[in-house]
């Protein structure tokens, strides 16, 4: 597809003409003025020569551009008089020094300085990486979190490829740096997403809500982010949405486990998108091997409204509604005499977005939005019945204001959270005994935050966030700083250190929300980021301590005086990351490493130990290959997480949490075949995640009490709900591309 | 070494005295001699980027036309002119894909600057831009077409609608679908029809000026010459 000959120059119609016009061009000059050789060097503020420099003498066509060693040289026919010769190139403040013609021919040396460098050119990558198509120096692009292999299109899984977090099979969610999958928050346009994944029970890993393709832009930050973002501990997830659909299209899909359809409008300021899924998994698990019982398969609904309106030059409003329902009931192996454990759950979620963007007066801009959110589960593990309710409304404004000053800008806001969750806890079914635990909190948060340059190589971020809590009845103030230096025009060094503090998990807060209070953690976070032509190498090293963790007795876990923020750890550690996308045609790759040293003593550890979902290494190698002849993107991820801790109750005297997993592999295969089916652009995607069956354990379910013969507790082992998964599925979207010109009559 | 030097003076010496004569013979009105001299001058300067698939060429064009927008600032041509040689330059060199974003990120600023200018021709800046996101595309298209393609077709069909006339924006469209693999269609077949279109408007096409974008034909000639000696074989 390459355009390299795309350019056959126009000309003139001949030469003969060419020469026509260039003749009395020569006549003219020689006939009323003299040349003057000027000559001379430009160096920048450095001393170093400045090539491709383009000097002339202003108000004529006299110049030259400077060669690889600084130096011009070239004729002037400006008549006599006062003259400016300049010196411009893009990224310098351009010079000038005085002529006047006839001049003696005595060399012009020229010194440029590089121009006081626009807020942002010099980019804070510590902690973060970013998926977008816009940034040049972004990790990944937004197409590679679809096409991930073993990510299955799912935003948190492509992530878990990169360094820093480990793969928790059983959870599915994002566990980075040592850090529990609650203190990872999602944000969505700026908003905090109360539940961003789909409830699951137990040992079955969660989905995320959003579909990858809402978003044009995601950042990942691992550590060390901005005060606009606060109620997380240890990372943050940032989606940002697409601005106005590109076109009106229909979509369809049917696939192993879902069937789908959508819809999207697009007029000249607005565009409207509704879709609609049905999952149902029953046949799915009928026909492949499972590890687990089914006795209801997974199955859903969901549906979504998205809405984008252009106001103004620059304003943008986005409303986005979503509503899932789902239910399952699994029968997973037990330890206990019967043999097997059932859970069943049903889910229902509903969630509005709406934010506005949009320019005030006087340089200010504003960021704002409203989100509501209500959560239903009801979780029956044998004859419990457990219901959570939750039901939240926050707002957010952010005014920002980027022409306070060159070398800085002014980011002031505020958001609010009102939420009431309440629970339902029936011990037995057959019993009408009831606990009704709840709470409801009210939150205010406000920041400032301030990006800064201060010299051509050397920018920062410095901002602070202090939020109040009614229900823990206190408040916290957390300052952050990074700084950005660029080394050299390739490479730059970052650094970022946080305090960040996070309210204890809605469980915890049900059982003893009173005595409770803010938990706090503290990041220090230095990276070396090298990026050319397609390839980028980031190094990281980090240093977190928590402090004010929860934790309580595991023997009463509904006393709530056995509840305190005495809990304490630390996390340090090393990631890579290492990203090829053009030293082999059509092969993308990146390779990533995360060392972790982590303890820490939380919830019920009675001790500082190593948290059973830390792995001391994490690999994952990512690769993409595109066969152009089989019009076909192929990829293959391969994970390793070094052996996880688990707490081993047949041998106490070893100590807590001293027990080693077997090390987790995965293999996971995907390809997508572009073709048409009935004339529309069609998708035909399979995948297998673990293709190699590698029989990976995630833990252990102990019997409640050992066994009366052998005086040991019978186990077994928590392990994925199937030995592989199989995904095939055909995507087709409907586009009238080219639709008959309004402007030609219809034949 | 002293020689040559003395020489070099010499010379200067009796150029100096000979440049001096004209200044004062000059009678001619001064604002019209100098716009003789700018079309004359930027005459020349189109006609050489015009005819050049050089680099080096290109580049040093791109920095005249920059010295001809400080002739007559008021004017877009030097503007679009030096835009458009940026653009042809990320085309003809070897530079890899970054090198390339930074001369087409050069290219942009120019053409921002012609489109602020009186009496530009908004429908050839159109067709520049389309042109423009052509060039990105083409440096990754494995990562960008999806984005790009769309990109180039909303300017193309921008410029049809202000000049149903301008040949340029059927050429830039046509290379659009040309380039678009035939699932998507696209193809050299879908784009056939374009070229003819393309080639019909320059059959009609008058430039507002001598200096006035005109290029073009001779790449519509080209392709379809193109689509003849395939059609042989």
């Amino acid at each position: 597809m390459a355009l390299a000959a795309a350019h056959i120059w126009a000309s003139l119609p001949c030469p003969a003409m060419k020469r026509l016009l260039l003749l009395p061009l020569l006549l003219l000059t020689f006939a009323s003025f003299a040349q003057t050789t000027l000559r001379g060097t430009v160096r920048d503020a450095g001393g170093q020569a400045l090539p491709g420099v383009n000097v002339f003498v202003r108000g004529t066509f006299d110049g030259a551009s400077t060669d690889s060693l600084g130096r011009f040289r070239f004729e002037t026919t400006a008549p006599a008089g006062a003259y400016v010769v300049q010196a411009s190139l893009l990224g310098f403040i351009m010079a000038e020094k005085p002529l006047t013609l006839p001049a003696p021919p005595a060399p012009l040396s020229f010194v440029l300085k590089g121009e006081p460098h626009a807020l942002g050119s010099v980019v804070i990558t510590a902690g973060a990486f970013e998926a977008s198509d816009e940034h040049r120096s972004a990790a990944l692009t937004t197409r590679d979190i679809q096409t991930t292999a073993g990510a299955l299109a799912d935003v948190a899984a492509a992530f878990n490829t990169l360094p820093g977090t480990t793969r928790v099979g059983e959870d599915g969610l994002l566990f980075v740096r040592g850090g529990a999958a609650s203190e990872t928050k999602v944000y969505l346009d700026g908003m905090l997403v109360q539940n961003p994944f789909n409830p699951t029970v137990a040992a079955v890993p969660a989905r995320g809500r959003f579909s990858p393709s809402l978003f044009k832009g995601t950042v990942f930050s691992t550590g060390g982010y901005s005060a606009l973002y606060g109620q997380a501990l240890s990372g943050v997830l940032l989606l940002n949405s697409t601005d106005l659909a590109p076109e009106t299209q229909t979509g369809l899909s049917a696939t192993s486990v879902f069937l789908g359809a959508s819809r999207t409008k697009r007029w000249a300021r607005t565009s409207l998108a509704v879709s609609a899924d049905y999952t149902n998994l029953a046949s799915y698990t009928k026909l492949l091997p499972q590890n687990v019982r089914w006795d209801q398969a997974p199955r859903g609904v969901a549906s979504s409204v998205s809405l984008q309106h252009r106001t103004g030059q620059a304003g943008m409003l986005k409303v986005y509604g979503t509503w899932t329902g789902q239910q399952l009931q699994i029968g997973q192996p037990s330890p206990e005499p019967a043999g097997m454990q059932t859970v069943g759950l049903r889910g229902a979620n509903a969630y509005l977005n709406t934010t506005f963007r949009g320019p005030l007066r006087r340089g200010w801009s504003l960021q704002s939005g409203v989100a509501l959110s209500r959560d239903d589960q009801r979780l029956r593990p044998d004859s419990v019945r457990l219901r959570t309710l939750e039901q939240a409304l926050l707002g957010r404004v952010v005014l920002i204001n980027d022409s306070v000053h060159t070398r800085f800008n002014l980011k002031i806001g505020a958001e609010g959270l009102v939420q009431q969750v309440s629970q339902t806890v029936q011990p037995n079914a057959a019993s009408p005994l009831r606990f009704r635990p709840e709470f409801g909190e009210q939150r205010l948060a406000g920041f400032v935050e301030s990006d800064f340059q201060l010299s051509d190589r050397l920018a920062g971020r410095v901002g602070g966030r202090s939020e109040y809590s009614a229900l823990l009845g206190g408040w916290n103030a957390a300052p952050r700083l990074a700084l950005a230096y660029q080394t050299t025009a390739n490479s730059s060094l970052s650094a970022a250190y946080g305090h960040f503090y996070q309210t204890p998990d809605n469980s915890l807060l049900l059982a003893a929300a009173p005595r409770l209070r803010f938990e706090r953690a503290r990041h220090a976070v230095l990276t070396y980021q090298y990026t050319h032509n397609g390839r980028l190498l980031q190094l990281e090293g980090y240093h977190k301590t928590y402090s004010q963790l929860t934790r309580f007795d595991g023997q009463q876990p509904r006393n709530p005086q056995a509840f305190d923020n005495g809990g304490s750890g630390y996390a340090r550690g090393l990631d890579l990351l290492w990203r090829d996308r053009t030293s082999v045609k059509n092969l993308e790759y990146y390779v990533s490493y995360g060392f972790l040293d982590t303890k820490r003593q939380f919830r019920q550890d009675p001790v500082l130990a190593v948290p059973t979902f830390a792995a001391r290494h994490n690999v994952s190698v990512v690769t993409k290959y595109w066969v152009p002849g089989l019009h076909t993107l192929v990829g293959a991820t391969y994970s390793y997480g070094s052996p996880r801790r688990y707490h081993d109750l047949n041998q106490p005297e070893a100590g807590y949490n001293q027990g080693r997993l077997p090390a987790f592999q995965e293999l996971s295969l995907n390809a997508s075949y572009l073709t048409k089916l009935f004339g529309q652009f069609t998708v035909v995607h399979l995948a297998l995640n673990n293709v190699l069956a590698q029989p990976n354990v995630f833990g252990y379910r102990y019997a409640q009490r050992p066994d009366a013969a052998t005086g040991q507790r019978n186990r077994v082992a928590i392990t994925p709900t199937a030995p592989r998964m199989v995904f095939l599925g055909v995507f087709v979207s409907i586009n009238k591309k080219n639709p008959a010109s309004v402007n030609e009559r219809p034949e | 070494m002293k020689k040559p030097l003395l020489t070099l003076a010499l010379l200067a010496a009796s150029l100096a005295s000979f440049a001096q004569k004209p200044a004062t013979a000059a009678t001619a009105p001064a604002a019209t001699a100098a716009t003789d001299a700018y079309t004359t001058m930027m005459t020349a300067a189109v006609a050489e980027l015009m005819s050049t698939g050089d680099p080096a060429v290109l580049r040093a064009s791109a920095a005249k036309m920059e010295r001809a927008a400080t002739v007559k600032p008021q004017d877009w041509l030097p503007r679009y002119y030096q835009a458009y040689a940026l653009l042809i330059h990320t085309f003809q060199s070897k530079e890899d894909g970054d090198a390339k974003d930074k001369t087409l990120d050069q290219a942009e600023a120019a053409l921002a600057q012609a489109r602020k200018l009186a009496g530009a021709d908004e429908s050839e800046l159109l067709v520049l831009q389309a042109y423009i996101h052509q060039a990105r595309l083409s440096i990754s298209p494995m990562l960008r077409s999806m984005k790009y393609s769309g990109m180039v077709n909303e300017a193309v069909e921008k410029a049809i609608q202000l000049n149903p006339t301008n040949p340029r924006a059927y050429l830039v469209k046509a290379n659009n679908i040309y380039y678009t693999p035939a699932m998507f269609g696209g193809g050299a077949e879908v784009a056939k029809p374009i070229f003819l279109q393309a080639k019909t408007h320059y059959a009609t096409f008058k430039p507002a000026s001598r200096l006035s974008p005109s290029w073009g034909e001779r790449q519509v000639a080209g392709r379809l010459k193109n689509y003849e000696t395939a059609a042989v074989k």
